[in-house]
C-alpha cells in the first residue's frame, strides 16, 4: 500500500487544542494537591483558561471530528464554573446547551427552539456517532448535577432514562420498590476511560456524587412529605455514598430527625451521635439530641446536651464554608432545600441559653432556671441585634414574655425583689401600648377565620388588637406576679388584673371569683353560666391541661389554685336559684 | 482601504449648487443632508474661494465605490471618501466639471476633486484642494476605492484612487490615480474590463490593484501594467500586503486540496480534512504559491472575514508573523506564528474589517468595523474591548493632533449636518480626546489612563513582592543552615568538654536492637522442651489437598475444628518419602494460615431496623462505650469460620525434577493442656497427616490447577482453590484513612476498574478478572468507618502490587493516608499487647502465690481482715475523719506485710521454673511491642 507522507503534516487546531486541554488538566491535578489556598487560586485560573480555550474552539464551525474534544472542554470548563461558585446558578449551564446545539449543527440539524430536556432527547436519539457517546454521557452527568442542584429530579430521571435506553434496552428495569432515579444512576455505565487524563474530575466520581446527592435530596423530599420509611431508606443510602465528612454528618442528622419522627428515639440518638462523631461542627445534631431527650423525658440528659451545645456555640462561631477544591462538584453544592436548611439551622447562643432557662423552669429546677435566665438577660443586654435571630424558626419568645418568665423563676426562687424589678420593667414598657378600651376582644379572637369582604383591613385591625391584648396580658401578668411577690402596687385601680383574663377561657374562673368578691354577683353569675356552657374539652383545663397557661403564669396559677372552687360554685348556684327559676334543672 | 460602513442617505444634489452663500463654517464639504432648510448654511460656498483655480468641466455626480452589490445600490451623491494621509484628512469626491449648471449636470464631464483638511482649533480646516478631469459623463463615473500605496517610481507612499468609467459599450474603463503632494493627480494606469469590479478589490504597491472575479484572482502587474490572473481558484481574499522577501502577497481562501494521504485517512485530524477549506498565499511579483500556515491554521479559513498582518519577518529562513483576524463567529483572534494566542468576543455582529493604531506608549489598538456601522476598539495587550461606538461612517487612523503617535478619527453619521467632518471624535483611548467642537486638550485625564496607571503600579508592586519573597526564602534557608551548624557545634563542644569522642546520635534505634539480640539468642530452657506424643484424637484431618499455582505447590491440611482449637503454633512440613540420596528429604516450605470469613461480611449488619433498647444507649452516653462495637462483635462471631486449614507452599520445579514424587505431610503444633489453675501449658507434638503424590503427568493434565470462573456477579472456585491462591500470593495490607471524604471510591474502583467479583464461598474476598498482569490478584476491603478501611492484596509479584497501588491512588480522595501494615493492624496488636501484658502479670502473680503456698516461711498473718482493703468501696471508708484514720492504719499494715514478704527465701528449682515462665511471658509481650513499633 503506497502512502506518501509528504512534509510533516501541519499541527492542526484539533491536535493543538487537545494538547492544551490535556496540559491544563494536568496542571490542575498538580495544583489541587497544593492545599486549599493555592488550589482555589488555581481553580479560578483554570476556569478562565478552559473558558478561553472553549471560546477559541467555538470560534470555528462545529465539526464532528472536533466535537468530542470540544464537549470535554465544555465539561471541564463547567466543572470549574460550578466548583468555584458557592452554589449552582441555573444560567451557568448554558454552556451545556451550547454544546448540544454545536453537536446538532455539526450533524446538520438544529434545535434552537427546544427546551434543554427536548434538546437532550433529540441529541441522544439522533446522534449515533460512537466517538461522541462518551463525551455526551459525561456532559449528561454534568447536566444532571445542575438539575439536581435546582431540584429538577424529573428532568434528571428523564435524562438517565434516555441514557440507559440508548445504552442497551436489554437491561432489566429496576426492581420494585427501589427508587427509580437511584436505580438508573447506579445502572448508568460510566463511559470508558479514554480521555480520562484530560478530565479534571472523573466521571466515576461525578456519578458517585450524583448518587449520594440524589438519595439525599429525595430522602429530604420524602421527609418533608411525611413518607418516613421511604425517607429513612433513601437517607441511609445517602449515608453509604461518597461525600465529605460535613455532608455525612448532615445526612446522619437528617436520619436522626427522621427516626425521631418515626417514634424511634433511640435510633435517632444513635444517628445523631454518629453525626457528631463524624463532624463535631455539626451542632444542629446536638440540638436535635436535646429535643429527643426532651421527648424521652430524660431531663438531665437534655439539659446536659443543651449545655454542651451552648458551650460549643460559644467556642466555635459559625465559620464560612471552606473551599475544598479537590472535587469541583460536591454533594453540598447539589443539595439545597428549605427543609435541609431548617433541619440544620444553627441556633444562636442566646436561643440555647433561653431554652436551657425555659426547660429548667418547666421542670421546676428553679435555681438553675434563675441562673440561665439571668445569663440570657445579660446576653440580651449585650447586643440584641446580633444575638436574636428574627426568622420564624427561632425558639425565642417575645421579650416581655422572657422577662415575665425570668420574673417567675426569680419569684419561685424567693428573690421577690428582683422579680418585682423585672415586672416593673415590663409594666413601664407596656404602659404606652395599652389602649383605653379594648372592645370586641372575644368576638375577634373566637372567629378569626370568618370570611368577610374587608378581610385584609379586618385582619390588620385584628392583629393590632391582638398585639394590644398581648400587651395587656403581659401587663396584667406583671401585676399578678408582683402581687404574688408580695408587693401591692398602687395601680390596681387603673387596670384591674382580672379584666385581662377575660380573653382566656382558662382564666374565667378567676374572673368569676374576682367578680364575686367584688360583690358584682349578677355579672359573676352570668360569667359562671357562660363558663358552664363551654364545651367540656375547653372546660376541664383548670390544671393547665389542654391549652396550657403561659409558662410565666404557671406558678401564679398554682398558688392561686381554687381553694374555694366548690364553695364558690355552690354560692353562685344558690344565688342563681334565688334570682331565677332554677335554670339548671 | 475604503470605509467600513455603507452610507444610505439620499441626498438632493440641488444643495451642491449653493456656492458662496451664507456664513457657514469654513469647514465645508459637499456632504449632503436630508433637510433642505439647513442646506444653505452648510454649503461649500465659503470654501470655494479657497479652492485653487482649476478647470471646472461641469458637475458630475460622484458615485459610491463598487465594493459589493449592496454598495452599488447606494444612489449617487453620497460619494465622499475620507482618507488619512500625513496627519491630514483627504476628502475625495467626484464632481461635475463646471458645477452650478442645472439640467445638464448628469451629462457634464466628471472631475475628481480632493480637499485636504487639517485639525486646528478643535475642528478640521480646509488646507488646499485639487482636481482631475476624469473625462466622460459624471453619471458614468465612480470612485471604486481609495487608499495609500507605494508609488514605485519614487518609493513614496501616496494616496491612490481607483476610478471607474462606463463606456458606451458594456466595457468599463478603470483609472488608477496617485495624488502627489502638490495636489496633482497622476494616472498610474488604466485598463478596460467587460465586467464591473465588485469583489475583494484591493490596492497595493506600484500602485496597482487586484480583485476577484468568478472565483479567480486578477491583478494589474506593477511591471507590465497588464491584467494578469493567478493560477488559483479561490473563494475570497482576506488580505493583501507586503511580506519581507516575498513582495506583495495575497492571502486567500480556497477549497481544501487534501493530500493523498489525508484523503485516504478517514480519521485525519488535519484542519483541512475537518473543515474543508484552506488558506493559500500567492506572491504576486514572483507569481508563485506560498506556504500559508505561518499565518493561521487552515481551520480558520472557514470563518475569517478580514485579516491584518501586524508583523512579518524572516528569521532563520522561517517566516515569523503576528496576525489579527476577525471572523463570522464574531471573534477577534490574535495569531502568533500561525498559532492562536488570544481571543476576544466582539460586541457586535458581522465584523468586516480590521485596522490598527499605534498610540502613545507604543500601545497597539485594534479597530474593528462592523457591517452595521459600529466600531469597537480592542486593546492588544489584554484583548479586551476598550471602547465601542455606533453610527460611525468611517474610522481613520493617523496622527491628526501631531502628538507623534496615532489616534483614531471617528466620523459619525449626522443627519442634521451635511459635512462629513462635522461630527467627529479623535481619541487614542489615552490622553488625547477631542470631540467635534470641544477642545479637551489634556485637561480631562481619561479613566482608561488611570486604569493603566493602576495596572502598571500593581505590576511593579508585584515584581517587588516577588523579589522580596525570594530574598526572604534565601534568608530562611541560610538561617536554617546556620542553626544546624550551631547545634552540631554545641554538641561537639559538650562532647569535647566531657572528653568524649563526638558521634552523631542514633539513640532512638537502640531499644530495638537489643530486642533483636534477645530473639536471636533464646533462653536455653525454651528449646529444651522436646516434642512428645500427647493425647491426639484418631481422626483429626478432614481433608488433605494440593494445588499448583504458578511456580508453587500448595499443600493444605484441613483439621477438625475441635482439634484445631486445642493447638497453637501450627505448621506443616513436607518430607520426601522415597530415598533420594542426593537431596535432603526435607522440603523447604513456607507455612500459612489464612483466616477467611465464610458467607457474608459483617458489614451488612449496619442497617438494623430494630429500635435498640434504651438501656444500652444510656450506658453508651455515660461510659462512652461503643454500642456499635458490641453489635459488630456479635455479628462477626456468628459468621466467623474458624481458620482450620493449614497450608504449606513450596517451589514446584525442584520436585518436578523427580518426575514423580511422594511426600509425607507432617503437622507440628503445640498442644494446649488446661490446668486446674487456669494456666495453659503446651506441649509440642508432631503428627502424620498423610501423603501426597505429585507427578508431572497429573500436573500436565491440570489435575491440581486452580479453577476460577466468573459467574455473573460472583467468582466460583472451591475453598481449596481460594486458599491455594491466597497461600501462594504475597500478602500486603494497607490501612487507608481519609481525612475528609468517605472511602466509597475504593469499592467502586475494585468492582469497576479492576473488574473484581467476590468469591461465592467467601464474599469479602474478591478476585480480579482484569486482563493482563493484575489478573488473579485477590483483594479484601474492610471498612472500619466511612473514613477508614484496610485493603489487603494477595498478588503474584511486587510489580502487580505497584500496578494496583498506582491505579488506586488515582481514585482515592485527597489527603488520604495510605499506610502499609507490616505486621497486623495496630488495633489488633494493641489488643494482643494488652492480653500479653495481662498474661505477664498473671504469670508473676500465680508463680508468686504458688511460691507462697510452698514456702516454709512461718510468718503469721496479722490483721487478717485488713487484706481486703482494696475490695471494700473506698469511698465509703473516707466519709469521716475516723474512717480515714482507720484506712491509713490498714494501708500501713499492708505495706509492712509486703515488705516482710520480700524478705522470704525460696528453693532454686522453684525459682528457675518461675523465672522461665516470667521470661517467656515477657518475651511474648516484647515481641508484640516490637511489631507494634514497626507497624
Amino acid at each position: 500500500m503506497k502512502r506518501r507522507r509528504g512534509a510533516a503534516p501541519e499541527p492542526g487546531c484539533l491536535r493543538a487544542w487537545a494538547a492544551e486541554s490535556k496540559a491544563l488538566a494536568g496542571r490542575w491535578r498538580a495544583a489541587r494537591c497544593a492545599g486549599p489556598r493555592g488550589a482555589e487560586a488555581a481553580a479560578r485560573q483554570q476556569r478562565g483558561a478552559f473558558g478561553e480555550l472553549l471560546l477559541r474552539m467555538r470560534g470555528l464551525p462545529a465539526a464532528l471530528p472536533a466535537l468530542p474534544l470540544e464537549l470535554t472542554v465544555v465539561y471541564n470548563s463547567l466543572l470549574f464554573v460550578m466548583g468555584t461558585s458557592d452554589r449552582v446558578v441555573e444560567g451557568e449551564a448554558e454552556g451545556i446547551r451550547q454544546g448540544l446545539l454545536r453537536v446538532l449543527e455539526a450533524c446538520g440539524s438544529s434545535g434552537q427552539d427546544l427546551s434543554t430536556e427536548e434538546l437532550w432527547q433529540k441529541v441522544l436519539q439522533e446522534v449515533t456517532d460512537e466517538e461522541l457517546r462518551a463525551p455526551l454521557h459525561r456532559l449528561a452527568a454534568l447536566q444532571a448535577a445542575w438539575w439536581l442542584a435546582t431540584s429538577r429530579l424529573r428532568s434528571v430521571t428523564g435524562l438517565f432514562q434516555l441514557l440507559s435506553s440508548a445504552e442497551d434496552s436489554g437491561r432489566a428495569p429496576c426492581s420494585r420498590g427501589e427508587n427509580e432515579l437511584l436505580a438508573l444512576l447506579k445502572a448508568w455505565r460510566v463511559p470508558a476511560k479514554g480521555a480520562s487524563t484530560s478530565l479534571v474530575q472523573s466521571a466515576e466520581n461525578l456519578k458517585e456524587t450524583l448518587c449520594t446527592a440524589a438519595a439525599f435530596l429525595q430522602g429530604l423530599q420524602e421527609l418533608e412529605a411525611g413518607n418516613l420509611p421511604a425517607a429513612l431508606s433513601l437517607l441511609q443510602k445517602a449515608a453509604g455514598g461518597f461525600c465529605s465528612k460535613r455532608v455525612l454528618a448532615q445526612i446522619y442528622t437528617c436520619l436522626g430527625c427522621c427516626a425521631q419522627q418515626m417514634g424511634k428515639p433511640q435510633t435517632a440518638l444513635q444517628h445523631l451521635k454518629r453525626a457528631l462523631q463524624v463532624d463535631f461542627q455539626c451542632l444542629p445534631a446536638l440540638s436535635h439530641v436535646a429535643a429527643v431527650y426532651q421527648e424521652l423525658g430524660e431531663t438531665d440528659a437534655e439539659l446536659q446536651a443543651l449545655g454542651l451545645l451552648y458551650e460549643a456555640l460559644e467556642k466555635n462561631p459559625p465559620s464560612a464554608a471552606s473551599f475544598s477544591p479537590y472535587f469541583l462538584i460536591r454533594t453540598e453544592l447539589l443539595v439545597h432545600t428549605p427543609i435541609l436548611t431548617s433541619l440544620l439551622r444553627r441556633r444562636q447562643p442566646s436561643e440555647v441559653k433561653y431554652l436551657l432557662a425555659q426547660r429548667c423552669l418547666q421542670e421546676g429546677r428553679v435555681a438553675d432556671a434563675v441562673e440561665h435566665y439571668l445569663d440570657f438577660l445579660a446576653v440580651l443586654q449585650e447586643g440584641l441585634q446580633q444575638q436574636v435571630p428574627l426568622d420564624g424558626g427561632s425558639a425565642l419568645p417575645r421579650i416581655p414574655e422572657a422577662f415575665l418568665e425570668a420574673a417567675s423563676a426569680l419569684e419561685q426562687d424567693g428573690r421577690h425583689r428582683d422579680a418585682i424589678t423585672l415586672c416593673e420593667e415590663v409594666i413601664s414598657r407596656t404602659t404606652d401600648l395599652i389602649p383605653r378600651a379594648l372592645l370586641l376582644v372575644e368576638e375577634g379572637l373566637e372567629q378569626p377565620e370568618s370570611p368577610s369582604p374587608g378581610m385584609g383591613l379586618a385582619g390588620g385591625l385584628l392583629s393590632q388588637k391582638r398585639e394590644s391584648l398581648h400587651c395587656l396580658t403581659w401587663r396584667a401578668a406583671s401585676y399578678l406576679a408582683c402581687d404574688t411577690a408580695g408587693k401591692v402596687l398602687p395601680c390596681h385601680t387603673t387596670s384591674p388584673p382580672p379584666m385581662c383574663l377575660v380573653c382566656d377561657p382558662a382564666a374565667s374562673s378567676y374572673l368569676i371569683q374576682a367578680l364575686w368578691k367584688l360583690n358584682q354577683k349578677q355579672e359573676a353569675a352570668a360569667h359562671w353560666q357562660k363558663h358552664l356552657e363551654r364545651p367540656t374539652g375547653e372546660d376541664g383545663q383548670q390544671e393547665g391541661q389542654g391549652r396550657p397557661f403561659p409558662l410565666y403564669l404557671v406558678s401564679c396559677v398554682k398558688q392561686a389554685a381554687f381553694p374555694q372552687r366548690e364553695s364558690l360554685a355552690r354560692s353562685i348556684q344558690d344565688y342563681l336559684r334565688s334570682t331565677s327559676q332554677d335554670p339548671f334543672s | 482601504m475604503g470605509r467600513g460602513g455603507a452610507r444610505s442617505r439620499v441626498t438632493p444634489r440641488e444643495g451642491r449648487g449653493n456656492e458662496g452663500k451664507g456664513a457657514g463654517p469654513p469647514l465645508v464639504s459637499p456632504a449632503p443632508s436630508h433637510r433642505a432648510p439647513h442646506l444653505p448654511l452648510v454649503r461649500e460656498g465659503s470654501a470655494a474661494p479657497l479652492r485653487p483655480p482649476l478647470p471646472s468641466p461641469g458637475w458630475v455626480p460622484p458615485q459610491e465605490r463598487a465594493a459589493g452589490p449592496r454598495m452599488a445600490a447606494v444612489p449617487p451623491g453620497d460619494g465622499e471618501h475620507a482618507l488619512p494621509y500625513g496627519g491630514e484628512v483627504l476628502v475625495l469626491w467626484l464632481a461635475a466639471a463646471g458645477a452650478g449648471a442645472g439640467a445638464g449636470r448628469a451629462e457634464a464631464a466628471a472631475e475628481l476633486r480632493v480637499r485636504r483638511m487639517a485639525l486646528g482649533a478643535g475642528r478640521f480646516a480646509h488646507r488646499s484642494s485639487g482636481a482631475f478631469g476624469v473625462g466622460g459623463r459624471q453619471r458614468d463615473a465612480g470612485i471604486v476605492c481609495c487608499g495609500c500605496a507605494t508609488h514605485s517610481p519614487t518609493g513614496v507612499v501616496l494616496p491612490c484612487v481607483l476610478l471607474r468609467r462606463k463606456k458606451r459599450s458594456d466595457a468599463v474603463k478603470y483609472l488608477l490615480l496617485s495624488l502627489h503632494g502638490s495636489n496633482r493627480f497622476e494616472l498610474s494606469c488604466q485598463f478596460e474590463l467587460d465586467y464591473e469590479l465588485k469583489e475583494d478589490v484591493r490596492l497595493f504597491g506600484g500602485p496597482s490593484v487586484l480583485w476577484r472575479h468568478a472565483d479567480r484572482l486578477f491583478y494589474i502587474s506593477p511591471d507590465t501594467r497588464t491584467v494578469l490572473s493567478a493560477p488559483v481558484q479561490l473563494s475570497s481574499v482576506v488580505w493583501a500586503g507586503e511580506i519581507e522577501g516575498e513582495g506583495t502577497v495575497v492571502l486567500g481562501v480556497r477549497t481544501a486540496r487534501l493530500q493523498e494521504s489525508e484523503a485516504e485517512d478517514e480519521l485525519s485530524t488535519s484542519d483541512r480534512a475537518i473543515w474543508g477549506t484552506e488558506f493559500f498565499g500567492y506572491a504576486i511579483e514572483a507569481q508563485k504559491m506560498l506556504a500559508s500556515t505561518c499565518f493561521m491554521p487552515h481551520a480558520y479559513s472557514r470563518v475569517v472575514s478580514s485579516v491584518h498582518v501586524c508583523k512579518s519577518e524572516m528569521l532563520k529562513e522561517q517566516l515569523r508573523t503576528s496576525v489579527i483576524a476577525v471572523t463570522h463567529k464574531n471573534q477577534l483572534i490574535w495569531f502568533q506564528d500561525g498559532r492562536p494566542k488570544g481571543v476576544c468576543e466582539l460586541p457586535y455582529e458581522k465584523p468586516c474589517s480590521i485596522k490598527t493604531a499605534v498610540t502613545s506608549g507604543n500601545r497597539l489598538l485594534l479597530i474593528v468595523s462592523f457591517a452595521s456601522g459600529n466600531i469597537c476598539v480592542v486593546r492588544s495587550e489584554n484583548l479586551q474591548v476598550a471602547s465601542k461606538w455606533q453610527k460611525v461612517t468611517s474610522v481613520l487612523v493617523d496622527d491628526f493632533v501631531g502628538s507623534g503617535t496615532e489616534q483614531l478619527l471617528l466620523l459619525f453619521k449626522d443627519d442634521s449636518n451635511a459635512d462629513l467632518l462635522n461630527t467627529f471624535k479623535i481619541t487614542d483611548l489615552g490622553r488625547v480626546n477631542y470631540e467635534s467642537g470641544i477642545n479637551y486638550e489634556d485637561d480631562v485625564p481619561a479613566a482608561e489612563g488611570l486604569q493603566e496607571n493602576g495596572l502598571l503600579t500593581i505590576q511593579a508592586l508585584e515584581k517587588r513582592l516577588q523579589a522580596g519573597l525570594t530574598s526572604v526564602r534565601e534568608l530562611q534557608q541560610h538561617l536554617g543552615l546556620k542553626k544546624r551548624v550551631l547545634t552540631e557545634s554545641c554538641r561537639a563542644l559538650i562532647d569535647l568538654v566531657e572528653e568524649r569522642s563526638h558521634v552523631l546520635p542514633t539513640a532512638k534505634k537502640e531499644g530495638l536492637v537489643s530486642l533483636w539480640d534477645d530473639v536471636e539468642n533464646p533462653p536455653h530452657s525454651l528449646s529444651k522442651e522436646t516434642s512428645s506424643t500427647s493425647k491426639v484424637p484418631d481422626h483429626f484431618v478432614e481433608k488433605l489437598w494440593q494445588r499448583v499455582v504458578g511456580e508453587s505447590l500448595v499443600v493444605g491440611v484441613k483439621l477438625t475444628e475441635s482439634f484445631y482449637l486445642s493447638l497453637s503454633d501450627v505448621s506443616l512440613s513436607l518430607v520426601v518419602d522415597q530415598d533420594f540420596s542426593s537431596i535432603s528429604p526435607i522440603i523447604e516450605c513456607r507455612n500459612k494460615i489464612i483466616k477467611l470469613n465464610k458467607a457474608f461480611s459483617a458489614l451488612s449488619v449496619s442497617s438494623c431496623q430494630i429500635e435498640p433498647p434504651p438501656k444500652k444507649m444510656k450506658l453508651d452516653l455515660h461510659s462512652k462505650n461503643d454500642l456499635k462495637k458490641e453489635v459488630h462483635k456479635k455479628c462477626s462471631n456468628i459468621h466467623l469460620e474458624g481458620a482450620k486449614t493449614v497450608t504449606a507452599v513450596t517451589s514446584l520445579s525442584p520436585l518436578l525434577a523427580f518426575h514423580c514424587v511422594c511426600c509425607v505431610v507432617l503437622l507440628h503444633a503445640k498442644k494446649q493442656k488446661h490446668q486446674n489453675d487456669g494456666l495453659q501449658k503446651s506441649k509440642k507434638i508432631t503428627l502424620l497427616c498423610g501423603k501426597i503424590l505429585l507427578s508431572l503427568e497429573d500436573i500436565s493434565n491440570g489435575k491440581y490447577s486452580v479453577k476460577m470462573l466468573r459467574d455473573s456477579s460472583y467468582c466460583t472456585g472451591s475453598m481449596e482453590d481460594i486458599l491455594a491462591v491466597l497461600a501462594a500470593s504475597m500478602r500486603f495490607s494497607f490501612q487507608i484513612q481519609s481525612s475528609d471524604f468517605t472511602l466509597t471510591s475504593v469499592n467502586s474502583w475494585l468492582l469497576g476498574e479492576m473488574e473484581c467479583t467476590p468469591f461465592k464461598e467467601c464474599h469479602d474476598h474478591i478476585f480480579c478478572h482484569k486482563a493482563g498482569n493484575v489478573y488473579g490478584t485477590v483483594f479484601n476491603w474492610t471498612l472500619k468507618s466511612p473514613f477508614e478501611g484496610i485493603l489487603t492484596l494477595f498478588c503474584r509479584s511486587l510489580t502487580v502490587l505497584f500496578q494496583c497501588l498506582h491505579s488506586l491512588t488515582r481514585v482515592l480522595p485527597p489527603s488520604c493516608d495510605v499506610k502499609l501494615l507490616k505486621s497486623g493492624s495496630k488495633g489488633v496488636l494493641t489488643v494482643q499487647l494488652a492480653l500479653a501484658l495481662e498474661k505477664e502479670m498473671l504469670t508473676s502473680q500465680t508463680s508468686l502465690s504458688s511460691k507462697e503456698s510452698k514456702a516454709e516461711n512461718s510468718l503469721t498473718r496479722q490483721n487478717e481482715p485488713g487484706k481486703n482493703i482494696s475490695d471494700a468501696p473506698v469511698a465509703s471508708l473516707l466519709d469521716s475523719e475516723d474512717k480515714v484514720q482507720q484506712f491509713r492504719m490498714k494501708l500501713q499494715n499492708e505495706r509492712e506485710e509486703s515488705v516482710l514478704n520480700m524478705n522470704q527465701t525460696m528453693n532454686g528449682t522453684l525459682y528457675q521454673e518461675m523465672a522461665l515462665k516470667i521470661a517467656e511471658a515477657q518475651l511474648s509481650s516484647d515481641m508484640i511491642v516490637w511489631r507494634l513499633s514497626k507497624s
